[in-house]
């Protein structure tokens, strides 16, 4: 549990931050965490050290994550990766009053309706942990190496539009960046342009 | 005119550029009589000052006149509006329209997607930034013609929460050159038919979608009438960015986090903005700084943290203190003068 006054200094370099998001590069140690899920449960990211870790930014009323979501495309890649051993985290960082945010009670709710299997879904309407990563947009997605080593950072494929129809034809830099690891072989698609709305953190 | 009246609708039409009836451009200016019943002196001056005032921000090249609406009416002059009934889509319209009134074989001829949005909404440029998309168009033309890219007005910077977009409020037009074949028979309409696909936003975003359709004459080698929409194109192009002067030498040397630009444009420049055409190159929240010289300038811009190897060059819309923009394409060099590529 992060103490209250911590955390406040940590709202207030949030608050700094905003001025320009700084994202992390593949490459790079990726920051750790500590945040809690829906079920009240504490994560952290050193805890998953030896597992492939994904982070999916998340809105449920944005088009962009609506495409994702309506046809299906999101919740098969938490159920393949997920059964491969990736840890799966989604993340609302909408903040109270914005579009997006959820309590935990609406949320484990929506994922019942939608039958989406995220190892668990993290709750983030202070903004820090999307600040810490530099997530911009729904979806935003991260990837973490066994190691603790940022592998990828960027949009979840090549079609940026809220097309349903363009999934089957897009190139999904999230498998492929998973597939590529591992079996070995170094990325070869580390960043590309997040799409979607922007992530709506506190004004 | 009545003495107890106190206000009165002037209508003009404004020449543009030459006293030539295709630099027309409509003008309703609201004036006030003083106590003794003149129009105040200046009153011919409101609709210079209103065209200074729209969001493109600067003056019309050489406003020659005023000439009352009135008058062109008697002398017959009529513009037609040539045009699809605007569709509406999530907080505004679209629709296609043409400039000329009709069409020749052979002759080139511009059409534009015509947006208007409610107050706040906003839609994206070709890059569209941080979030957001820019519209696409996918036209169903009769055989033989061709139709030339988007092109793009210069954008605004746009703040969405923390992020920065590029885009347009209020009001665009994004024209489209259409190359109609030479062997096109005349004395019939042509239809052509646009579908569209947007991205509206505000603080939330939502998707359009609209299928327009336009009808036009076709008619022999004959001067063809502007349509109503003639002044919207004049004010339009002049808001195309220009290809950058040669002379200008735009060259980018990435040092550490950032870019620096330097422009060459002969005289002092006191401040600019750069639109880059790529994503992941220039960190668009961060603020530009403009180092001017007496020979130009030299803007620093951040670099994007997705950046991970220099590109072989920065290219964007440039836009300085007059509101002018031109389009740069600068090599990037490091700062061992070696280049990238």
């Amino acid at each position: 549990m992060v103490r209250k006054s911590v955390r406040f200094a940590l709202a207030s370099m949030a608050c700094l931050v905003t001025v320009a998001a700084w994202a992390v590069q593949p490459g790079s140690p990726a920051p750790d965490f500590n945040a809690q899920d829906t079920h009240g449960q504490t994560h952290t990211l050193s805890e998953y050290k030896g597992k492939y870790v994904v982070l999916e930014w998340h809105n449920r009323e944005c088009p962009y994550t609506h495409k994702h979501y309506a046809s299906g495309n999101m919740q098969r890649l938490q159920q393949e990766w997920t059964s491969k051993g990736v840890v799966w985290f989604t993340v609302i960082s909408s903040a109270p009053g914005q579009q997006g945010y959820m309590t935990a009670d609406q949320e484990n709710a929506y994922l019942q309706q939608v039958k989406a299997s995220p190892t668990a879904v993290l709750l983030d309407p202070s903004g820090l942990l999307g600040h810490l990563y530099g997530a911009k947009t729904t979806p935003h997605m991260f990837i973490i190496n066994p190691a603790g080593v940022l592998i990828y950072n960027g949009g979840i494929d090549d079609k940026a539009t809220t097309d349903q129809s363009d999934i089957p034809t897009a190139r999904n830099y999230v498998s492929q960046a998973l597939e590529e690891a591992m079996a070995g072989k170094p990325v070869s698609e580390p960043v590309s342009r997040p799409y979607g709305c922007s992530v709506k953190y506190a004004r | 005119m009545a003495p107890g009246k106190r206000f009165v609708s002037l209508e003009y039409f404004l020449f543009a550029d030459t006293y030539d009836a295709r630099s027309l451009l409509p003008c309703t200016a609201i004036v006030q009589f003083d106590r003794q019943g003149n129009l105040p002196p200046n009153h011919k001056r409101l609709c210079q000052i209103m065209y200074q005032s729209t969001h493109v921000g600067r003056w019309l090249r050489g406003f020659r006149g005023l000439v009352p609406r009135g008058s062109l009416l008697l002398a017959g002059f009529l513009l037609t509006a040539v045009s699809a009934t605007p569709v509406s889509g999530p907080h505004g319209s679209v629709e296609v329209v043409a400039e000329p009134a009709s069409i020749e074989p052979g002759r080139a001829f511009w059409v534009g997607l015509h947006f208007q949005l409610e107050k706040g909404w906003h839609i994206y440029w070709t890059n569209p930034g941080d979030s957001g998309e820019p519209p696409k168009v996918q036209w169903s033309l009769p055989a033989g013609f061709r139709a030339s890219p988007l092109n793009w007005p210069i954008p605004r910077r746009i703040q969405d929460h923390s992020l920065i977009d590029y885009g347009y409020q209020d009001e665009v037009l994004l024209p489209v050159e259409i190359q109609p074949p030479a062997g096109l028979g005349a004395g019939h309409d042509v239809q052509l038919g646009a579908s569209v696909k947007w991205l509206v936003c505000r603080e939330v975003c939502i998707p359009g979608h609209a299928t327009l359709t336009l009808t036009l004459p076709v008619k022999k080698a004959a001067p063809g009438q502007p349509s109503s929409w003639h002044p919207l194109f004049i004010r339009t192009r002049a808001d195309l960015p220009k290809p950058a002067p040669q002379a200008w030498k735009p060259a980018a040397r990435l040092e550490g986090q950032r870019f620096l630009l330097n422009v060459e444009t002969g005289k002092q420049e006191t401040a600019a903005v750069f639109f880059p055409f790529e994503p992941n190159q220039v960190e668009n929240a961060a603020p530009q700084n403009v180092n001017s010289s007496s020979r130009g300038l030299l803007l620093e811009l951040q670099k994007s943290d997705l950046l991970l190897k220099p590109p072989p060059y920065l290219a964007g819309v440039l836009v300085v203190a007059s509101g002018a923009g031109y389009v740069i394409q600068a090599p990037v060099v490091m700062p061992d003068s070696k280049r990238t590529h």
